[in-house]
């Protein structure tokens, strides 16, 4: 029997199984020179573990850690466009500079963002390069794949705006279709912007729920053993469910920081402009500003209890591998 | 005994309890273990009735992986397995024994 039928034969089996087995059961095939009626066998035995693993979700508490803090990051990204598209080109954009205490809650927002950012980074790029690794050296292709997907998906959606932006001279945003205020000449007619920015909307969806099931796929499909990122110059490896744990804790204290900021923020425009906050159509898909803004402060809400969730689950130190 | 009469006479075949047995007297990996088990039972366990059967007494720590040696992936029994099979083999004694002295005293 060849490697390539071997590979075949073994990719009948569920994932769980493959990501224990899969290789050394490969090898074994292809040593075992199996006829017909061992083919038969392996298939028989695929579809019952199959059938056992129906449902199953098995995943330790570092890897779900890592999807929550994943989960908790796709909603503030969204909580944050959204925040930042309702108040691009209004006045409360404007009121910023003349009220201190209002420029402040927006730069907490941003601080916070920031801490995000390098907790996401810390945590993502080595969990990355060791699921990149372990993809590569088990001939995972589905696990690639899955972690192909966000890349995609964001360059699809990138072209997508900047292709129509170029063409319609106006961007396909949801933030931008309609308001309180006169479109352009140049843009195109109110019902074209409507269902372009519909697609926009779509396609975001899509990429935030996509990238979370194929994020959560990939970290699911690799076992607690590969969460140990190798590096060339380095001789001992990092334990990325340690590096997890600190960076969990740093993504909660970033999502409550953003959640205040962005509350505060709220509470001191109504406070400053109370009209613009609760007349001016120019949230998404032009609902009123104050309803977009309490948008966001639900999508942070969100975020900071899905971190404090990852933070939960991650290792403390002395914890031994506890699988739920 | 030959090998055609084996399948008349129904022969032990439960896979778990064959891999144990077979990984009783020290480790071995799976071509061993199907060439063991043909030559201690006659059965001739398949590829994947082989590897469920490691995978199931894998997850009840009954056996244990070694590191793989060239390619291959041994195992050896555990305490626990040990114990099981020594249970599980003193049944089997138990009722081979009264069955042969029944036959015996047709």
């Amino acid at each position: 029997m060849t490697t390539r039928t071997a590979r075949l034969l073994v990719r009948l089996y569920p994932p769980p199984w493959r990501s224990r087995y899969g290789k050394e059961f490969e090898e074994f095939v292809v040593g075992e020179k199996p006829g017909f009626r061992e083919i038969l066998d392996v298939v028989y035995w695929a579809v019952c573990e199959r059938v056992n693993h129906l449902g199953e979700f098995t995943m330790t508490n570092p890897q779900r850690s890592l999807v929550w803090m994943v989960y908790a990051c796709l909603a503030a990204i969204l909580a944050g466009t959204n925040l930042w598209w309702t108040v691009d080109d209004t006045p409360l954009a404007s009121a910023m500079q003349l009220h201190a205490l209002l420029s402040a809650s927006w730069g907490a927002v941003e601080v916070g963002s920031l801490i995000m950012l390098t907790a996401a980074l810390a945590a993502g790029v080595p969990a990355l390069i060791a699921i990149v690794q372990f993809a590569r050296s088990h001939r995972r292709g589905d696990v690639l794949m899955r972690l192909a997907f966000p890349p995609v998906i964001g360059a699809v959606l990138l072209s997508w705006t900047i292709v129509a932006g170029i063409q319609l001279h106006w961007l396909p945003t949801p933030w931008d279709v309609t308001g309180d205020w006169t479109a352009p000449a140049s843009w195109p007619p109110l019902s074209m912007r409507w269902a372009l920015s519909a697609i926009t909307a779509a396609l975001l969806g899509i990429a935030i729920f996509g990238t979370a099931v194929a994020v959560k796929g990939a970290i699911q499909r690799m076992p607690l053993a590969e969460l140990e990122l190798a590096l060339p110059w380095r001789t001992a490896p990092i334990d990325l469910a340690r590096l997890t744990r600190v960076a969990a804790v740093a993504l909660t204290a970033a999502m409550v920081v953003m959640l205040a900021g962005v509350t505060d923020w709220g509470l001191l425009s109504q406070r400053y402009d109370s009209t613009t906050f609760y007349s001016r159509a120019g949230g998404f898909f032009g609902v009123p500003l104050a309803v977009s803004w309490a948008g966001s402060v639900a999508l942070f809400l969100v975020a900071a209890v899905t971190a404090w969730r990852g933070a939960h689950l991650s290792p403390r130190p002395n914890d031994t591998v506890n699988r739920a | 005994m030959d090998e055609d009469h084996r399948d008349d006479l129904g022969y032990y075949s439960d896979p778990s309890l064959l891999v144990l047995a077979s990984v009783a007297d020290g480790p071995k990996h799976g071509h061993v273990m199907i060439a063991d088990i043909f030559e201690m039972s006659g059965t001739r366990l398949g590829p994947g009735t082989l590897y469920g059967a490691i995978a199931r007494l894998e997850k009840q720590k009954l056996i244990a992986p070694l590191p793989a040696e060239e390619r291959r992936h041994p195992y050896r029994i555990t305490s626990q397995g040990k114990a099981l099979l020594h249970a599980k083999l003193n049944t089997l004694h138990r009722f081979a024994r009264i069955g042969l002295r029944r036959l015996e005293a047709l």
